[in-house]
């Protein structure tokens, strides 16, 4: 088919312009798209709003697309042929139908200006609200506004509130009203909790990290945490209280119980402290050096003490002083006691735990070995010699046999004979059988304390020595006794806490050690059997540092001084 | 084979993409704002697990303060995307890569912020700043859902029409109906004039949210006067004409029903035309003004929930700017 569009164009009320295009095929597409045959442009036509199509008989049919359909001569409809004055209404266009020479049909369009459709438009669009924009809704007073309530309740109120003490009194003390309560990230600790709402207890200076002097003002006989030594190193410098004793983290305490606190500088303390003689320390579990005893050992007669870790077994050898053999006092079938007949002696004989739980009490001669060694002055099954006191035990000595020779009796035939003789009252020794009888028990006592020092009694246990000068205690050395109190001193053990085991699950060697330089304390593989790293990580006690040790060794000076 | 000109769309997450033509926030350069954003959560997610801060997590250890900074950073970034979004010649980058950052790295937010607060929670600020931020996000979600959703509804309401053309259309329909009841008597005329006059286009928040744009597209006066004529039927009705099904359901077949039924009442076949024609007209117009109650209903759908965003994001800033004062203030 071959149409001939008219496209009309009103410029004013006289004034038209006409712009003609002949078009021809099968079917001409009618729309707004670009890719349309007929192309109308005012907004209200769809992209492909209709089409034209020409039918068997040569008639031009028209087929809307839309719904709405079109009018034709008044009409609604959705397709219609056209003919030659036919009116069609369509998308605010208006078609007059035509007839022309060789086209079938001729197309009029002219756009609908009719000031009434305006009119309407406008009215109803004066009428509708047709986003929110319109509905009144806005973005930027609700914005403003709510950052507004916010800077004011969350900053400037609690400010007010941290700066001037009444407001701050009567803004923390009125529930639902702002204050610097709401800048609190936790809560406080249980040891603080009793400051309650005042938070310028510790948070004196605006935009000042904690001081130090908030904490002293209750703290003030709080000891130095570590040796003046240690804080010349400088490793400790620019720290604060706060610096580890963290507060808003929860109820629990400030005093912190974790492995990091420790690790940070001892994990690598080599590094951080040249020539440091402690060891490097990560964890319990895994990480940890063998345990060193502090053992006092002779060096040119001067004692000296020696770290020796545990496991260095060939230097692992003690000098107390003493004599013992823990194999001997525990046999099976028991010991010969003097006083006591046989006697099956165990640990708890003589090792008891001291009150606090801790330490074992110290032996004693008096309390563990007395009820079997005896200090008989030989040849008296009675009278006894004083322990632990050597000028003591030789006067004992002494003034024994003097009183026998001023007593007389004493049943000895190579004593001098006046001193065998019993005294007849009212007959006084001669001067010379006085010089005798005092001169007999001087030699008889010198001979008795070198026979029960050096063999019979004190020897027994004792290492003692003939000085070869002087006289009387002076004549004799008696090594000191140096058992000691804590073998492990840097760190705490609770033979309490650890009642459960057997004496013999951690000192193997007792039963069979049959010398006092042995030293029969467990290593760090035993403690390991049982316990672990801080996070437990090897399934087994979670142990931290602070378990066994304590933070540094703090001096007496107090922090305040 | 496909045709070199037929674009390839794809279904991604509700959303038609076209791989030859088209390349949106969502997979703008292949995702790479979303690895981006993965790679962020992971990162954190590691570092806070390999963390021992050695007490209850909280903020204030190096790596809270670490993921604070990076969340305090993105926060700020995110809400310059309001600046951005606006200078249309803007740099560095195109809008859309913009868009796709905002959104992938807003959602790692979620994360970032978890992760910052140790879950360490309480009636404060940081709290505060913290929910806040959540709220933000999801409600970012929901706007992502709905420029997901809403714009095929909208396509598929309009139909190829824009909202001008179909208020025009609403005009032009009003006028003509002005013109037959002109023609049908001044009774007719006063009642449509009436319903012009009542026919609102969108309305206030509540209405153009919630509104049934179904409901909203019958004005009054046509419905009373539908009502009167009810009751002439029925009347008639009682006079023994057969029962009628259906009544209050005013499609085009019921109305011309009842209008022929007017016309028995005395008018001439000219008459009975022309209400014919002006039922034809007014339920069009019912028609097309549901369409744009819709269109307005789902623009506003589309718009509403970033009238919530920008006032949240910028309660969040300014909670975000107490939190940090407040942090250094008690230090």
């Amino acid at each position: 088919m071959r149409i001939l569009v008219r496209y009309i164009t009103h410029k004013s009320k006289l004034n038209d312009t006409l712009h003609e295009v002949p078009l021809q095929g099968a079917r001409l597409k009618i729309g707004r798209g670009t890719d349309q045959d007929i192309h109308l442009a005012n907004l209200r036509v769809a992209l492909a709003h209709a089409e034209l199509i020409e039918g068997q008989d040569g008639k031009v049919r028209l087929q809307c697309h839309l719904a709405a359909g079109f009018h034709y001569n008044g009409d609604i409809v959705q397709s219609a042929v056209l003919g030659a004055g036919d009116r069609v209404e369509l998308g605010g266009y208006n078609l007059r139908i035509g007839e022309a020479a060789g086209c079938n049909l001729v197309l009029e369009i002219a756009e609908d200006n009719s000031a009434r459709g305006r009119e309407m438009e406008a009215a109803l669009l004066k009428r509708a609200r047709l986003d929110l924009g319109a509905a009144g809704l806005r973005k930027r007073p609700w914005a403003w506004g709510l950052a507004a309530v916010i800077v004011l309740a969350f900053l400037l109120v609690p400010m007010l509130a941290a700066t001037v003490p009444a407001a701050g009194k009567w803004l923390r003390l009125l529930p639902l009203l702002p204050s610097d309560h709401a800048w609190q990230s936790g809560a406080v600790s249980d040891a603080h909790a009793h400051f309650g709402v005042n938070c310028n207890a510790c948070h004196t200076i605006a935009f000042v990290p904690t001081r130090n002097g908030a904490c002293l003002s209750c703290h003030r006989n709080t000891a130095h945490h570590v040796d003046n030594e240690i804080l010349k190193t400088g490793l400790f410098k620019g720290q604060r209280c706060a610096t580890c004793h963290h507060e808003h983290t929860g109820k629990h305490s400030l005093v912190r119980q974790d492995e990091n606190l420790c690790v940070s500088c001892h994990g690598d303390l080599k590094a951080k402290r040249v020539g440091t003689e402690t060891l490097d320390v990560r964890n319990f579990g895994v990480d940890h050096p063998e345990f060193r005893t502090t053992l006092v050992q002779q060096k040119d007669g001067v004692p000296v003490a020696l770290r020796v870790a545990l496991s260095d077994a060939k230097r692992l050898r003690e000098t107390p002083g003493i004599a013992f053999s823990h194999r001997a006092h525990l046999a099976p079938a028991g010991i010969a006691s003097p006083t006591q007949g046989t006697l099956k002696l165990v640990c708890a004989d003589c090792h008891q735990v001291e009150a606090g739980g801790g330490r074992m009490t110290p032996v004693s001669f008096e309390k563990n070995c007395h009820a079997c060694h005896q200090l008989n002055i030989p040849g008296d099954v009675v009278r006894e010699v004083p322990h632990g006191d050597l000028k003591a035990a030789l006067s004992a000595v002494g003034d024994y046999f003097q009183a026998w020779a001023l007593r007389g009796g004493y049943p000895n035939a190579l004593a001098p004979l006046g001193v065998q003789t019993r005294r007849v009252p009212g007959r006084p020794l001669s001067a010379v059988e006085q010089h005798d009888a005092l001169s007999w028990a001087a030699r008889t006592a010198a001979m008795t304390t070198a026979e029960m020092l050096a063999y019979t009694t004190c020897g027994q246990c004792h290492t003692v020595q003939p000085t070869a000068k002087g006289s009387g205690a002076e004549a004799w050395h008696i090594d000191p006794v140096r058992i000691p109190r804590a073998w492990l001193p840097a760190a705490n053990f609770s033979h309490k806490q650890h009642d459960t085991q057997a004496c013999a699950d951690c000192h193997v060697e007792a039963k069979t050690s049959d010398t006092s330089a042995d030293v029969m304390l467990p290593g760090i593989s035993t403690c390991r059997t049982c316990h672990g790293s801080g996070d437990a990580s090897e399934g087994k006690l979670a142990s931290t540092c602070v378990n066994c040790h304590g933070f540094h060794r703090a001096q007496e000076a107090h922090l305040k001084d | 084979m496909r045709d070199e000109g037929e674009p390839v769309t794809a279904f991604v997450s509700g959303v038609y993409l076209s791989a030859a033509m088209h390349e949106s926030y969502i997979n703008y350069r292949n995702f790479f704002y979303l690895k981006v954003a993965a790679v962020l959560c992971a990162t954190a997610i590691v570092a806070y697990a390999l963390h021992d801060p050695s007490e209850p997590p909280s903020g204030s250890s190096w790596l809270g303060y670490t993921l604070g900074s990076v969340g305090a950073g993105l926060i700020g970034w995110l809400t310059w995307f309001g600046v951005r979004k606006r200078r249309y010649s803007g740099r560095p980058g195109r809008l859309v890569g913009w868009l796709s950052a905002h959104i992938y790295l807003g959602a790692s937010l979620i994360v970032i912020t978890t992760l910052h607060s140790g879950f360490q929670l309480g009636w404060n600020v940081h709290t505060l700043a913290y929910v806040l931020t959540l709220l933000v996000v999801v409600n970012g979600f929901y706007g992502l859902y709905v420029y997901v959703v809403y714009p095929r509804e909208l396509a598929t309401n309009r139909a190829g029409m824009t909202r001008e053309a179909m208020i025009a259309e609403v005009a032009e329909l009003d006028r003509e109906c002005l013109g037959v009841a002109d023609q049908v008597d001044k009774e007719a005329h006063k009642v449509v004039l009436q319903s012009i006059e009542e026919t609102v286009l969108g309305g206030g928040v509540l209405e153009q949210l919630f509104g049934d744009p179904a409901r909203r597209a019958t004005s009054v006066g046509i419905t009373n006067n539908l009502e009167q004529v009810r009751k002439k039927i029925e009347a008639r009705v009682a006079r023994g004409v057969p029962q009628l099904e259906n009544l209050e359901h005013q499609d085009a077949t019921a109305i011309s029903f009842l209008a022929e039924h007017i016309i028995a009442d005395g008018g001439g076949p000219l008459r009975l035309e022309k209400i014919t024609q002006l039922f034809d007209l007014i339920t069009r117009k019912r028609v097309m003004v549901e369409r744009i109650q819709r269109d307005i209903q789902l623009q506003s759908r589309l718009a509403f929930w970033l009238y919530v965003h920008v006032p949240l994001a910028i309660g969040l800033l300014a909670a975000l700017l107490c939190h940090v004062i407040a942090v250094f203030f008690y230090w």
